[in-house]
């Protein structure tokens, strides 16, 4: 079996949720994290902060975190989500111990958490959950780089349309808890471009706005209204296991 | 990147690389394409840009001789995800990425360059992936002059509207007015094709916030390296003396 048929055996076989975990055999997962335990992140909850050196490090299993990056004069722009596929406090992978954005729980639930130290010694010590996190990281970079050229030319409704399912898929949820006010932050325009964005989608039937959430109702017709970003980060991330 | 190695992996790396003249304008790679060279830039620099709608792109990074293009490769994967476009021609040193791994995996000081290299990178994409969405063309213009006369160690560059434009993500017309607001305020002049930095301090006070907070991690990281290479060489003499 190649190693790419090995780690999807793996994760068949343990399935701690998260891709990145998944890719260590049962008995490497032991010794190595043996501290790592599972916590509930409450939604608006800070993981990181800009410059601050990392605690702890969190990976995801049914949460979504947003990336966001301060900016003079405005609210902080959301520049990446991270779900099960990924982690908060990536750069340690680098050998770097802080990160210059800020990192928020998105959507509530669990991940597990440990804190840098142990995991500097088995990102040392393990081989697969080096080339792992070195492949997540790219990943991410490609994310950032192609939300950095739609936010900046794409209409705020086909922009709503990727984020939703974007959100969808890293935690797996088709209801997603969220206001208008943390959206137009995330897409980085008034909270009225928001209401008309969400409301025009409604209207066609492809999401349901509640008090503080939005349900995806036709994904197959909200994926036509999303700009061709919501495809080309999809392949990003399936691209993390192709190329050697 | 290549100057801060120690001696002994520079002179290593010397063996497999090759002087290369890059012009302005040529792509070294397109986005998810394959890599087959890294370049090592001497004075030229290099765009990274993300396309979108296959007309549009935006910049979202800028590198030069403190870095190298083709950094997927050190992370495993030999996929580019931006395409790379040459803004500044020069010259470059590259090397085949089959040598690049072998030397990677063999340097442990090339690895750290790179690495610490990677992050400052994804901290120049976060923050011009906000500052694009935000920030007015005339203050983001100031900051991308700023940024490519550091990179290449000159006040004067050759570069056309239409490329500025390409750069920025705006019309043509949007680079016209920032630039004739900039040379009103002799901060800049703009002749043929060629634009030349007048007034660094009022230029770096006209652009955004931007700059600077980049900049200065930069120069964080440059810094903290010079002392750790210090202290290696403080215990090394210590070492010795003993």
């Amino acid at each position: 079996m190649n190693s790419r048929g090995r780690i999807r055996a793996h994760t068949a076989q343990q399935g701690h949720g998260n891709s990145l975990l998944d890719v260590l055999r049962h008995a490497d997962f032991q010794r190595l994290f043996a501290g790592i335990e599972p916590v509930t992140l409450k939604f608006g909850e800070v993981l990181q902060e800009p410059g601050v050196p990392f605690r702890h490090v969190y990976f995801p299993i049914d949460c979504v975190i947003s990336l966001l990056t301060p900016i003079e004069g405005h609210p902080d722009l959301g520049i990446a989500l991270i779900g099960r596929e990924g982690m908060v406090g990536i750069p340690l992978a680098l050998g770097i111990g802080s990160s210059s954005r800020r990192a928020l729980v998105q959507n509530p639930g669990t991940a597990m958490r440990m804190e840098s130290a142990p995991l500097r010694r088995a990102i040392f010590q393990s081989m697969p959950l080096r080339q792992a996190l070195y492949r997540y990281k790219h990943a991410l970079v490609g994310q950032i780089g192609q939300l950095a050229a739609c936010n900046q030319f794409h209409p705020v409704q086909a922009r709503l349309a990727r984020y939703l399912l974007m959100t969808a898929d890293h935690a797996n949820l088709t209801e997603i808890r969220l206001t208008q006010e943390f959206l137009a932050s995330m897409l980085g325009v008034e909270r009225s471009a928001v209401t008309h964005a969400s409301g025009a989608l409604e209207k066609d039937g492809l999401i349901k706005c509640g008090r503080g959430k939005m349900t995806i109702l036709d994904r197959k017709r909200l994926g036509a209204a999303s700009c061709e970003c919501y495809q080309i980060i999809k392949r990003i991330y399936a691209s993390m296991y192709a190329h050697g | 990147m290549l100057a801060g190695l120690p001696r002994k992996d520079y002179r290593k790396l010397l063996l497999v690389l090759e002087p290369v003249k890059l012009n302005f304008g040529q792509v070294l790679y397109e986005s998810q394409s394959r890599i087959r060279h890294v370049y090592f830039p001497n004075d030229c620099f290099v765009s990274m840009l993300t396309g979108v709608d296959g007309d549009r792109s935006a910049e979202v990074g800028l590198i030069g001789s403190e870095g190298m293009i083709g950094l997927p490769v050190a992370l495993g994967i030999a996929v580019s995800p931006f395409r790379a476009v040459v803004q500044g021609g020069g010259t470059a040193m590259r090397m085949k990425i089959a040598d690049f791994r072998r030397e990677f995996s063999e340097s442990v000081a090339l690895k750290r360059e790179l690495f610490l290299f990677t992050h400052l990178l994804m901290i120049q994409i976060a923050q011009t992936a906000a500052c694009n969405r935000f920030h007015p063309v005339s203050q983001r213009m100031a900051r991308w002059m700023l940024m490519t006369s550091d990179r290449i160690k000159s006040n004067e560059f050759r570069i056309t509207q239409e490329f500025l434009a390409l750069m920025l993500g705006v019309r043509r017309v949007g680079v016209s007015v920032a630039a004739s607001g900039l040379r009103e305020r002799k901060l800049m002049a703009y002749r043929r094709g060629s634009f030349t930095i007048l007034n660094h301090r009022g230029l770096v006070a006209a652009a955004c916030g931007c700059y600077k907070i980049v900049k200065d991690v930069y120069a964080r990281a440059q810094g903290k390296r010079d002392l750790s290479h210090q202290h290696r060489r403080i215990r090394t003499r210590n070492r010795t003396n003993e």
